[in-house]
Formats: C-alpha cells, structure tokens, sequence
C-alpha cells in the first residue's frame, strides 16, 4: 500500500508543473518576496509529508493543514515583516530552510536504511 | 476501512504535490521576471549595468565606424574607371553650380526692392538679404541680373550700391534658388527684413514664388593672386 503511495507525490507534481507551465499567469513583482517564501514552506511542508509517510507516521489531514496554512502564514509574516520594517521574511527562510534539510536529511536515511 | 483511508491519503498527496508543481513554476517564472526588472534592482547592481552597457555600447560604435570605413574602401575598389569619371564629372557640374561658374536654373523666389528715392536702400540692407536667403539654403542668387558668387561684395556708390565695383541701381531684382517656401518665409518672416525695409518712405518690396528662374554665371573669372592651392 504504502508503495503505491509514493507515486502518487511524482504524479502530483508533475500535474502541477503541467498545469503551471499551461497557465500563463505572471505574480506581479510586488508580491514576488511573499510567493517566495510561501514556496519554500510548502515545499518544507510537502517533505515533511514524504517524511512522515516513510516513517509510517503520517496523518494525511495534518498534513493537508500544515500544507495550507504554513503556505499561508508564512506569506502573512513576510507581509507583517515588511509592514513593521523587520525583516521576518528572513525569519522565515531560515526556519522552513533548516527544516527541509533535516526532512531531507531524514528521508535520505530511511532511504539507505 | 483502510481502503478508504489509503485512497483518502492518495488524494490529499497527489493534490497537494499538485499544487506544489504549481506554485513552483509559479514561482521560477515570477523570479525570472523579477531578475530582469530594471526596478527591483538596487543602485550598484544598476551602476554596473550601466557601465557594463556604456562599455558594450562603446566597442559597437567604433566598430560601426570600422566597418563603415572598409565599407567605403570596398565600393571605392569596385568602381570602375568610367563610374569614377562619371562621379569626378558631377561632382565637378555641382561645383561649378555653386562657385557660379555656370548659369542655372529651377525654382526659387524673386524679390523686387523699389526704392523711388534711390537712397533709401543701401549695401547693408542688400548683404542682409544676401545673407537671409543664404541661411533659407538658397542655391544661387543674382542681382540685377549679376550672380552672387563668393567673392562678390557690396559697397556705398556715388548714386546706389556698388556689386563688386559695379554699379546698380534701383529696382533691385533679386533672384535665389531654393525652397521656394523656405525662401520665401525667410524674406516675408514678421518684423523681418522685408517688413523693415517695406516701412521705408518710398520703398516696396514684392516676393514671389516661382517653379523656373534663371541665375546667370559669373561674368568675371576671379583672379587668385594670394590664393594658391594647397597640394596633398
């Protein structure tokens, strides 16, 4: 079961990237910072799902909800930073990037393992 | 039970990678975008584009130079003896047009000073409008009948003006070719010499347009006493 299940993340994004590449739809260069850092927690968010999926731990409806809302907070908190003159965004950055390599560094063990 | 579970999981992994894809490429294109906008650029990023650019811009223009050169170096190589004799002679027709050597003809305007006092118009007032109708580009011009060539001055005579020694006298007609509309509004510009010369007791000043005159040739060949040429 759980084999099956690590095709479906490939599949996912490669819907995805099929769909973006379709849709010529341009962020303006205003809101460039916020979708950059909304992207990197998703993208931390989405590693820490495979994560809990190969540690058999995962719970698809935390996952869905730390998806979401990660996504979110974290463009708000670039948003708030950048309205309180402080930089959060790198706040932000630092937190999801330390994340993701652990979440990498987790995944490459049970991988070799 | 598990079924259901392990479909529900497929879904949410397979639509939330979905979205991932998206915002990604979302995000490459937005970055890509952003790179090449000039604003988001701070001001030593954009003084090293300029100067980069300055620099870049330098090297072409002298190479425009460079191949504009060699350019004209191949069409003088391929000219043949008769295309480089048939240049010399328009070249020498154009010269002689405009040093006066010959009569010419074409468009232009004529200008007719009455002066019924016969004083009231003098060598000034007639190398001023020598000199307007050279500014409005006129091509060749004639006084009473005498071309205006380059040598050709005018001074104060017992009774009129005196073209180059020779006397003339009122009507003065003058004739330049050109645009005849540049021509024309060069002359008749408001508060301009035609107007100053025309409030003149006993003076009237007519300009016309005309599609042929004549200008006659120079009927003195100047002497070059002091003037010699200068060989290459």
């Amino acid at each position: 079961m759980v084999k099956r299940l690590y095709y479906l993340p490939i599949l996912g994004l490669t819907l995805g990237v099929g769909i973006g590449l379709l849709i010529r739809y341009d962020v303006p260069p205003t809101y460039a910072r916020y979708l950059s850092v909304a992207v990197l927690a998703a993208l931390d968010s989405a590693l820490g799902g495979v994560r809990a999926l190969m540690e058999r731990t995962f719970n698809d409806r935390l996952f869905i909800s730390g998806f979401v809302t990660n996504t979110i907070l974290a463009a708000l908190i670039t948003f708030l930073g950048d309205r309180l003159g402080v930089n959060l965004y790198l706040a932000a950055v630092v937190a999801f990037g330390v994340r993701l390599f652990q979440n990498l560094a987790v995944i490459r063990r049970l991988i070799v393992k | 039970m598990a079924a259901l579970r392990s479909t529900r999981i497929g879904w949410g992994l397979f639509l939330t990678f979905a979205v991932l894809g998206f915002l990604l490429v979302l995000q490459f294109r937005t970055h890509q975008q952003v790179e090449a906008d000039l604003a988001s650029m701070s001001v030593d990023e954009l003084s090293v584009l300029v100067a980069t650019l300055s620099r870049e811009s330098e090297r072409l223009q002298a190479e425009v130079v460079d191949l504009r050169l060699e350019l004209i170096g191949s069409q003088y190589a391929r000219k043949t003896d008769a295309e480089m004799v048939d240049e010399r002679r328009r070249s020498r027709d154009e010269l002689e047009l405009v040093t006066g050597a010959i009569s010419a003809v074409g468009p232009g305007v004529r200008m007719v000073l009455t002066d019924t006092r016969g004083s009231l118009v003098g060598p000034y007032d007639m190398c001023e409008i020598i000199n307007e109708l050279r500014v409005a580009a006129a091509r060749a011009i004639a006084v009473n009948g005498h071309r205006v060539d380059f040598n050709t001055g005018f001074s104060e005579g017992a009774a009129g003006i005196l073209m180059s020694g020779r006397h003339i006298s009122p009507p003065y007609d003058i004739v330049a070719l050109g645009n005849p509309a540049e021509l024309h509004s060069a002359l008749l510009m408001p508060g301009g010499l035609a107007a100053r010369l025309g409030s003149l007791p006993g003076v009237h000043v007519e300009v016309h347009r005309q599609e042929q005159l004549h200008v006659p040739s120079v009927d003195r060949t100047p002497l070059f006493q002091y003037a010699t040429r200068v060989e290459d």
